[in-house]
């Protein structure tokens, strides 16, 4: 009990760093959001209508008084859930525009990254108990150039050959113009089609991380004396590269997967950005560069609450997994 | 046998132990011969490319022609020239920011994992939330507000934003290693502190931290490129990801003109992949039993 | 190779289901006679994940579905700034201070109430009352609008009212009986069964595309020869948006697009088209609080620094044309120009010619080549430019070059835009980039750069004379077209302001920005262009009420 509580007061503390970091990013970014909008919509020429500035700042009542007191309303509105009106959205709240990203990002996102983990992990896993072998030397040297390969670039060439000289499938968006969004089979399969090419950028590049971790770290743990132990003890070579081998070679994959998984509300700016994703990544690109600081926090919270979600899954996971840790936590 | 290979061979007395190992790790020799051509352009850079980067008193907009390997970008400039200047760039960016990010990381992740209790507490304390920053608005943050713009500015943006993954990893890790049984008898012998870490944890973790640099470098290097591909980077400072940025503006796509946006990013491969290789052979240097012979 | 099985799988599953990239497969309707089906046109507004927002006044977050259904008493031709009656059948100036329009009868709200000058009485109030849906800040100028009669609207102005006409007449005029009932009006978005009197009313609507389509009830229907305008979201001008613009698309578009000819014109020469005509003037800003840009004589000697042809032709690809020193727009605005001006004020560029006037005006170069100040010190300083802006980052290269070849030391600094544009308001910088003008509104096109009531101190915020220009003749001249009712003392006034800027150079205009315009004729045509350009490419009424279908 004791454990938890401190655990839950060390979340919390992260957490309340987090909120005021977030409170303060935006307030040390200099520009005004009203003159941010005013030259966005200025277009070519980059004319501001200081007229045009005023009548926004009047519309979007940009926060005044001094800092403590913003601080203070900041902290009691983000308890009270009320993340305000976007600038960019206005007058539709964060709540609305988050919500309306979130399904999009986690799916594309979330699926990419389960199916790049596991595959990754299994190959890597593979290319170590093989080691030095064909699959090896397969496994490891294919997905290093493939997976070195940048992502973005790779996204528009991948836009290039099949959303337009092929014209296999749309080169962006989430869904055609065409169809309305809701639970039909037409918008789903349409969700499909324009999810393969973000999807294959982050499939094509996402495993590797995971595959060159494993491989080296199981490469280690199996040249451990205990490995060697266990093999002189006549275990076969399979049962401790399984039992052995992967399971504590998969650990520091497992942290970093929380982590990463965390992560997946951030979306892949670059991704979705270039794919015109409609997320949460392109949407907090375009909130940081409109100064729309009601979403930009919102999503910036929404990014931390998931990777602490995910450091305490971590930790979880770990003490599952790793025996040795869970005695010391409880001691 | 390759002709690098004997000259390896023949003069052993030469050259450290660690290097032959290497050396004779066939992917890590790739590797190395790789990441040496890009540090030979890098450096020769000057001399060996036809035209100066910025140059653009040449035709917009042209494919692959004699005087211009690559073509021409849409303001004229020689694609080639931009290409080996960037090498610089990148290698730059992905070694300094490599080491910084790795030497943050290692104190923090080894202090924190070794000693746990309060100063565990605390620096972990950091690592989170270091890691719950939004990496992409701080660098935009600290961009906007640095009295000098350029390289170095990247340089520190990227390590100051990029430590905390691998502290992370490297406490998970040491966690782990402490509760080894020549741990215990370090401690009972009456070693200090810092020496157990120095002697008996991080030679039993040269994998992983070497692993961890490399993915330093190699998360700095994309970490420029994809901020200068956002248009985020130094437009005045050529690099890969600038040549990307404005070959996807310029209408590279457009204009059909491939090698412009393709040679970039493959040469960004080819070093990404060089760095990969040669962290196969380093597995080799703390792990006798798997080296390849 | 396990793992690329589930990829190519879909791949292959979804190849078999025929899908295929194209965006927007229409559901066909019989094509009327004498009728266009549909054109597909570029972006809507609304940011990447556009929301539904049909409300005229909201400037900043609106759908561009908007400017097809609500409409204004007067609208401009923006290109040869010519007003052409349209709710209101005509003007007349009672008085310099009063402004009395005739209402058009016979215009019918969608619900078929009629727009009465009640309405429009209503539509002007609206935005008195909330400011914030008062985008031009017309009330700052405005004392009353009544309706003064069935079809009368009279508005009253605080002080001789022509320099605001432009304004005037710009207001979406909204139906009394349905926005009387709303709340607030602020946070209103329009789209529960909007009540419009435009040719368009909207159709359907999801963040790819805005689809709005005639409306049959319209009081110049008989103009309208198009069914249905399809709006596409896709990257708001970016790299996909002009592949798509150049494997044709879209019937019209309005973007950026590099190399445009090769990529666009030459791809269908028969039915491809492109007009860019000048928007507003791109100026070098000297910071005249600062040595040596207060010298007069050393701000003369950089006019002719400057190679305007490579900032055309290299940063800006030939789209664009030099900029007059006059500080007006040539040749669009040529009847303003005083008489016996030699080339309109088109400056040559001559480098010998700046460094002799610089040397003559006591800025000599010293034996290594630096240029050095009245102080006997080098000159030095630094010239900004937002890192994202490409375009103006070349063009300032080309400018820094110029300054160099002259012996100074200049060093180019690139910040993000919103740190580039408070600088700028505030005045913390040499040198850098400033853009103003290209309305119809000749007041404000010189008042914005030059009014020192638009002025702050160093430090404070400047409105938008962001120069420190304090000058008690051009103040005089401003004060003098402000005012002025008729044309030719609002001549006279604009001949001295363009003298002001030939003889005391207070900045150096460069270029006009160009407004993107793309066409394509094989499916509707008389879309605007150089040869006859009745309408700037903004002006969307004038524009929809022009086009008819090909052959």
């Amino acid at each position: 009990m004791r454990y938890f509580l401190r655990r839950a007061g060390f979340f919390a503390a992260t957490l309340w760093a987090a909120v005021t970091l977030n409170f303060l990013i935006p307030r040390l970014q200099p520009g005004d959001p009203a003159e941010a909008i005013v030259s966005r919509l200025s277009g070519e020429t980059r004319i501001v209508d200081p007229a045009q500035v005023e009548a926004i700042r009047k519309m979007l009542g940009v926060p005044g008084g001094n800092l403590l007191a913003q601080y203070g309303d900041y902290l009691s509105a983000v308890l009270a859930g009320d993340f305000g009106v976007s600038y960019t959205y206005f007058p539709y709240t964060v709540t609305h525009m988050i919500a309306e990203g979130l399904p999009w990002t986690v799916v594309l996102v979330g699926v990419t990254q389960v199916v790049s983990f596991v595959a990754g992990t299994l190959l890597g896993a593979w290319a170590a108990y093989r080691r030095n072998s064909r699959v090896d030397s397969l496994i490891t040297l294919g997905s290093t150039f493939v997976g070195t390969l940048p992502f973005f670039w790779l996204a528009l060439v991948l836009i290039y050959v099949f959303g337009f000289t092929l014209n296999w499938f749309p080169a962006q968006g989430g869904y055609g113009g065409g169809s309305s969004p809701g639970w039909t089979w037409a918008f789903f399969s349409d969700a499909v089609q324009h999810s393969v090419l973000p999807a294959l950028s982050l499939l094509i590049v996402g495993p590797v991380g995971w595959i060159i971790g494993m491989r080296n770290n199981m490469v280690q743990t199996l040249g451990e004396d205990y490995a060697r132990l266990a093999r002189a003890r006549g275990l076969t070579r399979r049962r401790i590269a399984l039992t052995y081998g992967a399971r504590i070679a998969v650990l520091p994959n497992v942290t970093g997967f929380a982590i990463a998984l965390g992560g997946i509300l951030g979306g892949t700016v670059l991704v979705e950005s270039v794919f015109n994703y409609p997320g949460l990544g392109r949407m907090m690109l375009e909130a940081v560069s409109n100064r729309d600081y009601p979403l930009m926090q919102a999503l910036f919270l929404f990014i931390t609450i998931g990777v602490l979600a995910a450091n305490f899954l971590a930790d979880v996971l770990y003490g599952v997994l790793d025996p040795r840790v869970r005695g010391e936590e409880a001691a | 046998m390759t002709e690098a290979a004997q000259v390896a061979a023949g003069r052993p007395a030469r050259l450290p132990g660690w290097f032959v190992i290497l050396w004779r790790n066939r992917k890590c020799r790739i590797g190395l011969v790789m990441l040496l051509v890009f540090v030979a352009l890098a450096v020769l850079a000057p001399w060996i490319t036809p035209y100066g980067p910025r140059e653009d008193d040449y035709p917009p907009s042209i494919g692959p022609v004699a005087e211009h390997w690559l073509g021409t970008t849409a303001r004229g400039e020689d694609v080639l020239s931009q290409l080996i200047h960037g090498a610089r760039t990148s290698l730059l960016v992905g070694l300094a920011a490599g080491v910084l990010s790795t030497v943050i990381a290692l104190a923090v992740g080894l202090t924190a994992g070794y000693l746990r209790g309060l100063v565990d507490e605390v620096l972990s304390f950091f690592t989170n939330v270091a890691l719950v920053v939004p990496v992409l608005p701080l660098m935009v943050t600290l961009a906007a507000y640095a009295p000098v713009k350029g390289l170095w500015l990247i340089i520190f943006v990227i390590s100051v934003t990029g430590w905390a993954y691998g502290a992370r990893i490297k406490r998970s890790q040491i966690i782990t290693l402490r509760t080894r049984d020549y741990i215990t008898a370090a401690k009972f012998a009456g070693d200090s502190t810092a020496r157990i870490i120095v002697r008996e944890i991080m030679p039993n973790m040269t994998s992983l931290i070497v692993v961890g640099f490399m993915g330093a470098c190699l998360g700095a290097i994309g970490g420029e490129a994809g901020l200068a591909f956002l248009g985020l980077g130094d437009p005045q400072t050529t690099s890969w990801g600038t040549m990307l940025n404005q070959a996807n503006n310029g209408g590279a796509m457009l204009t059909g003109q491939w090698a412009w946006l393709v040679a970039p990013g493959l040469a960004f491969a080819a070093l990404m992949t060089a760095l990969t290789l040669i962290n196969f052979g380093v597995d080799a240097l703390s792990n006798p039993h798997l080296r390849e012979d | 190779m396990r793992r690329h099985t589930p990829v190519w799988m879909t791949v292959a599953v979804l190849a078999l289901a025929g899908c295929t990239g194209t965006e927007g497969s229409s559901g066909t309707t019989a094509t009327a006679p004498g009728m266009v089906d549909f054109l597909d046109y570029g972006d809507f507004g609304g940011g990447t994940a556009p929301q539904a927002n049909y409300n005229p006044y909201l400037d900043a977050t609106r759908l561009g579905a908007t400017d097809y259904m609500y409409e204004k008493l007067m609208v401009f031709d923006n290109y040869s700034c010519t007003p052409r009656p349209w709710l209101a059948t005509g003007f007349e100036w009672t008085d310099p201070r009063t402004l009395v329009l005739k209402l058009r009868s016979g215009v019918k709200w969608t619900d078929g109430q009629t727009l009465t000058a009640e309405d429009v009485a209503f539509s002007y109030q609206l935005i008195k009352k909330h400011e914030a849906l008062d985008t031009q800040g017309l009330w700052n100028f405005l004392s009353s609008v009544e309706a003064t009669g069935e079809s009368t609207i009279t508005m009253k102005f605080d002080e001789p009212g022509a320099s605001v006409f432009t304004m005037a007449i710009n207001v979406p005029v909204v139906p009394e009986h349905t926005w009387s009932k709303i709340p607030d009006p602020v946070t209103f978005v329009n789209t529960d069964k909007p009540v419009s009197s435009g040719p368009y009313t909207v159709k359907a609507f999801n963040p790819q595309q805005l689809t709005i389509e005639r409306n049959p009830a319209y009081w110049q229907a008989d103009k309208i020869k198009v069914q249905e305008i399809r709006f596409h979201k896709a990257d708001g001008g970016g790299p996909i948006d002009q592949l798509k613009l150049s494997r044709g698309e879209y019937d019209h578009n309005a973007m950026f697009v590099p190399d445009v000819k090769k990529a666009y014109v030459d791809r269908d020469p028969e039915h491809n088209h492109y007009w860019y005509p000048p928007g507003g003037t791109i100026s070098a800003y000297l910071n005249l609080t600062r040595a040596p840009f207060d010298d007069v004589a050393f701000r003369k000697a950089l006019t002719t620094a400057f190679d305007h042809q490579e900032i055309i032709e290299k940063a800006q690809l030939g789209y664009v044309d030099q900029a007059s020193q006059t500080g007006l727009i040539v040749p669009a605005h040529n009847k303003w120009l005083p008489a016996g001006l030699p080339g309109n004020g088109l400056v040559k560029y001559d480098a010998a010619a700046t460094d002799a006037a610089l040397t003559a005006a006591g800025y000599r170069k010293d034996g290594t080549g630096r240029r050095l100040g009245k102080d006997g010190k080098p000159i030095a300083f630094t010239f900004k430019v937002p890192g994202t802006y490409t375009d103006w980052v070349a063009a300032a290269e080309i400018v820094v070059d110029g300054l160099k070849a002259q012996g100074f030391d200049v060093a180019m600094e690139t910040p993000d835009p919103q740190t580039y544009e408070k600088d700028r308001a505030i005045g913390d910088y040499d040198a850098l980039f400033g853009a103003y003008g290209g309305s119809c509104n000749m007041y404000r096109n010189l008042a914005d750069p030059l009014s020192g009531d638009l002025s702050a101190p160093i430090g404070k915020k400047a409105r938008s004379n962001y120069i420190r220009w304090h000058d008690k003749e051009t103040d005089r001249l401003l004060e003098e077209l402000r005012v002025a009712t008729d044309e030719a003392t609002q001549k006279e006034a604009i001949a001295g302001v363009t003298k002001v800027m030939m003889e005391q150079v207070p900045m150096i205009p460069l270029w006009y920005g160009a407004k993107w315009y793309q066409y394509q004729t094989d499916k509707a045509i008389g879309w605007p262009e150089e040869k006859n350009p009745y309408a700037s490419p903004g002006d969307n009424l004038l524009i929809i009420t022009n086009l008819r279908p090909t052959g």
